[in-house]
């Protein structure tokens, strides 16, 4: 257990040396946050609460989906599936070590330090700008801190799993592209969920992809109870432990077609 | 018409930050060429050596109008790089070992067809000097490959023609043999020397192979530390830097190892021996002349001077 | 030109490359077309909420949405393959283009043509139809007009927004992400009515970089709506002539970038 947590902060300083493109990253996430929030404020404008949410409510989901976005890496990650493609993955399969384990272990060491140093600052920066952003109590910042992490964990398991599909289709751009469209529509990010009608809302909640961002989200801004809270860590733990499965599945095909066809 | 190449007083001075601190940067000048001069004349070929970080990239891309000289003088084709990029383009040809020219997932034709229309050059010429080409190094069955699939040695082999199609006056050439194996060495290097010969194209080759200096470059431009330290034929640089020459002779069987004055023996193996003479104080005729003199041999070679130990010994100077 | 031709050789060999692999062009065409179009149901979720956005319905919104996006797509189409600059710079293969007797931008662009980012222009080309045939306007010749006009000079906007973007990169390193939140932010915020958008973020993000020159004035006079937020009513027609400009700027940008990436090396 301790070789993972050693391979997570390796991982956690080799994306530190990345500083010019954490600046621009932090930049880019403000921007883009900021124009959400502000149609949002443009909606509620109109209509003081969409769905029991009020302004409040939406723009500081807005800014928690940001940093969440960086921590599942929303917009698609493929150093497993390139390293696939090329064959370099036999030097992953050689040490004595679990392939799994150690590839989620790298994928939270990364997404700690994005929450860190990507998704805090452009939080701090809409809590600056937008009156409207209101900082999480004790309580909703301790589950979303659990909830973050867990959905750090899951979307490692949800990445790793794509990136093994993508092996066997070969182009692993359009299926990374394909699973992160998944992520920004169903986890809330291009709107928040409850802008949908209620039956389409209570389904989609129960997605992985809402487990990852769009329920965290909903952690943050305090809409949850205790109760509610666990409700999400049961469903994540659920995802999570569905997601290795099929990982190790797949991962284990992929290795034996490697080992008997030569890669 | 003057020498394809001049280089006046070239100088390359880069600015780098360094970390001084935790955030502090501090500018720090690293000169990476400083104030070499060089001709290279029409038909030429030479070997341009050097150490890593010695300042032969920044040369080559001061030279093909890449980068921009601090200050001095470079002609190149009597065109002015910096200033007549897309003028001289069309002249030179030039091949980096490790960063290819042709498109990537592309078949080698297309590559070559694409590159007809860059170069603008006219068809029919195009493709005969395509044919040649492709028939001379040999790469016809992998015309329609793309190029990722193509072994390193193919893949060079397409390199060579694409920078060669538009029939260039000058061909620079960065590590070209760099990763080949033996036989692929054996043909680029062979190609080259053809090519001198029949064309008469200028060629300017880095390389720290020495295999390709043996057999191509009459020419040495030895750079260390932004300074040309040797500039001169290749045989010359043997005279002046090999002291010691080698004799290896196969003896009759049964015959005793006889003592030379004039060379030392440093090995023998059955009946080969090895003598080393230093050429300050014989030639290998009067060794022969020794040696035939005091026993029946059945047959000797002679060992240069291996370059790569003279360079090396020239770096450490 | 001399040039043009060459550019379409080069994207001929892309697009016969692309159609090679024909099952993962269509893949990716449509997973291009889907991405995009999700950007417009997050615009109808929006309106099932509330009947209108500033004062702007939907239908409006949506030649906002229509006229912006389909610009933006067409410059990524054409242009976009000048976010390779930043990647070129760090892996060392910008330098073989300079070796080659043909203007960088003009082998970077037909280098990387790809025909399936098409797929963003014909949803959103889609959409545009759909507004134009629902919004309650006084159709007028100038009017009808105005529409191919701005998509033009809304193209020529991105394009050189790109191109300036991008050209960052030729003074400093890992900007990949900072141009992208201009592009594609550009690209987004044009899809709302500018009064939505806070005073100062407006004049930064929709006039200092020229996002409200793209469909939010133009369409003003097209839809009819009254000159506001601070804007002068002869600013309505002048897109064309900032696009011009923004082209020119841009040009001097990358020629600029390219002098420094040849003074400094790499």
């Amino acid at each position: 257990m301790r070789l993972y947590i050693e391979v997570a902060r390796k991982s956690f300083r080799r994306f530190a040396t990345y500083r010019g493109a954490v600046l621009g990253g932090v930049f880019t996430n403000t921007i883009f946050g900021m124009i959400h929030a502000y149609v949002l404020l443009g909606v509620h404008a109109e209509r003081e609460f969409v769905n029991g949410f009020d302004a409040s409510d939406a723009v500081t989901f807005v800014f928690g989906a940001q940093a969440l976005l960086m921590v599942v890496r929303a917009f698609g990650w493929d150093e497993l599936g390139q390293r696939l493609r090329t064959g370099d993955i036999a030097s992953d399969l050689q040490r004595p070590a679990d392939v799994q384990a150690w590839w989620i272990a790298q994928f939270v060491g990364m997404s700690a330090f994005y929450v860190i140093f990507r998704g805090l600052p452009p939080f701090i920066g809409g809590w600056l700008v937008f009156d409207e952003v209101s900082l999480p109590g004790p309580a909703a910042l301790f589950w979303f801190v659990v909830t973050a992490t867990l959905a750090a964990g899951l979307a490692g398991a949800y990445w790793f799993a794509v990136n093994m599909i993508a092996y066997w289709i070969i182009e692993v751009r359009g299926v990374v592209m394909a699973f992160s469209l998944m992520i920004m529509f169903f986890g809330g990010v291009i709107v928040p969920l409850w802008f949908l009608p209620d039956a389409l809302l209570d389904a989609f909640r129960l997605t992985p992809w809402a487990a990852m961002v769009q329920l965290p989200g909903e952690v943050l801004i305090g809409s949850r109870d205790v109760a509610a809270c666990l409700r999400v860590v049961g469903l994540q733990l659920f995802w999570l432990s569905a997601l290795v499965g099929a990982g190790r599945v797949l991962l284990s095909t992929a290795t034996r077609r490697l080992v008997v066809q030569g890669g | 018409m003057s020498c394809p190449v001049i280089v006046e007083n070239l100088s390359k001075l880069f600015t780098v930050a360094e970390k001084a601190g935790r955030v502090r940067r501090s500018k720090r000048e690293v000169v990476a060429v400083d104030g070499i001069s060089f001709e290279v004349g029409k038909g030429e070929i030479v070997g341009y050596l050097g150490p890593n970080g010695a300042g032969k990239s920044t040369t080559i891309k001061m030279l093909t109008g890449i980068l921009t000289p601090t200050s001095g003088r470079v002609e190149v084709l009597g065109l002015v790089p910096v200033k007549e990029r897309k003028k001289l383009a069309r002249h030179i040809g030039v091949v980096f070992g490790q960063r290819s020219q042709l498109w990537w997932d592309l078949p080698l034709s297309d590559s070559f067809e694409l590159l007809h229309h860059v170069y603008r050059t006219e068809l029919g010429r195009h493709v005969s000097r395509r044919d040649q080409l492709v028939d001379l190094l040999d790469i016809g069955p992998q015309m329609s490959t793309p190029v990722r699939q193509l072994s390193l040695g193919q893949r060079m082999r397409g390199e060579l023609i694409a920078a060669l199609l538009h029939e260039p006056e000058l061909v620079v050439l960065d590590e070209p043999t760099i990763g080949l194996d033996v036989v692929s060495k054996d043909r680029v290097r062979g190609f080259l020397h053809d090519m001198n010969n029949e064309s008469g194209t200028t060629i300017l080759l880095t390389t720290h192979d020495l295999g390709d200096v043996e057999r191509l470059c009459e020419r040495l431009l030895i750079i260390d530390e932004g300074h040309v330290i040797w500039d001169g034929a290749l045989e010359e640089f043997r005279d002046r830097h090999a002291q010691v020459r080698t004799v290896v002779v196969d003896l009759v069987p049964g015959v005793d190892i006889p003592e030379l004055s004039l060379a030392r023996l440093v090995r023998s193996d059955g009946d080969r021996c090895w003598f080393e003479f230093n050429r300050r104080q014989a030639t290998a005729a009067t060794v022969i002349g020794e040696l035939t003199s005091k026993v029946a041999i059945r047959d000797l070679s002679v060992d240069e001077a291996k370059i790569e130990d003279l360079v090396r010994a020239l770096y450490e100077e | 030109m001399a040039g043009a031709r060459l550019w379409r050789h080069l994207v001929g060999a892309r697009v016969r490359s692309e159609w090679q692999y024909r099952a993962s062009f269509f893949a990716l065409f449509t997973a291009s077309l889907l991405f995009s179009l999700t950007d417009f149901v997050a615009v109808v979720l929006v309106f099932e909420q509330v009947p209108s956005i500033a004062d702007w319905s939907i239908a409006e919104v949506a030649f906002l949405y229509g006229t912006g996006v389909t610009a933006a797509a067409l410059a990524d189409a054409t242009i976009g393959a000048v976010e390779s600059v930043p990647d070129r710079i760090r892996l060392g293969t910008f330098d073989r283009l300079l070796v080659r007797p043909a203007p960088a931008l003009l082998q970077i662009v037909g280098d990387d043509f790809a025909l399936r980012r098409f797929g963003k222009v014909l949803q959103s080309a889609v959409i545009l139809g759909v507004a134009i045939a629902a919004v309650d306007v006084e159709w007028t010749v100038a009017r009808a007009a105005m529409i191919p006009l701005m998509i033009i000079s809304g193209t020529s906007l991105f394009t050189s927004i790109w191109i300036v973007s991008n050209s960052v990169a030729f003074w400093f390193t890992d900007t990949r992400e900072a141009a992208n939140s201009v592009t594609y932010g550009g690209s987004y915020l044009s899809q709302y009515p500018l009064a939505v958008y806070g005073r100062w973020f407006r004049r930064l993000f929709a006039v200092a970089v020229p996002i409200s020159f793209v469909n939010y004035l133009p369409a003003l006079f097209v839809l009819q709506r009254p000159t506001d937020l601070g804007f002068a009513p002869w600013m309505r027609f002048a897109s064309p002539l900032v696009a011009l400009l923004a082209l020119i700027v841009a040009a001097q940008v990358w020629a600029l970038g390219i002098r420094h990436y040849r003074s400094t090396g790499s």
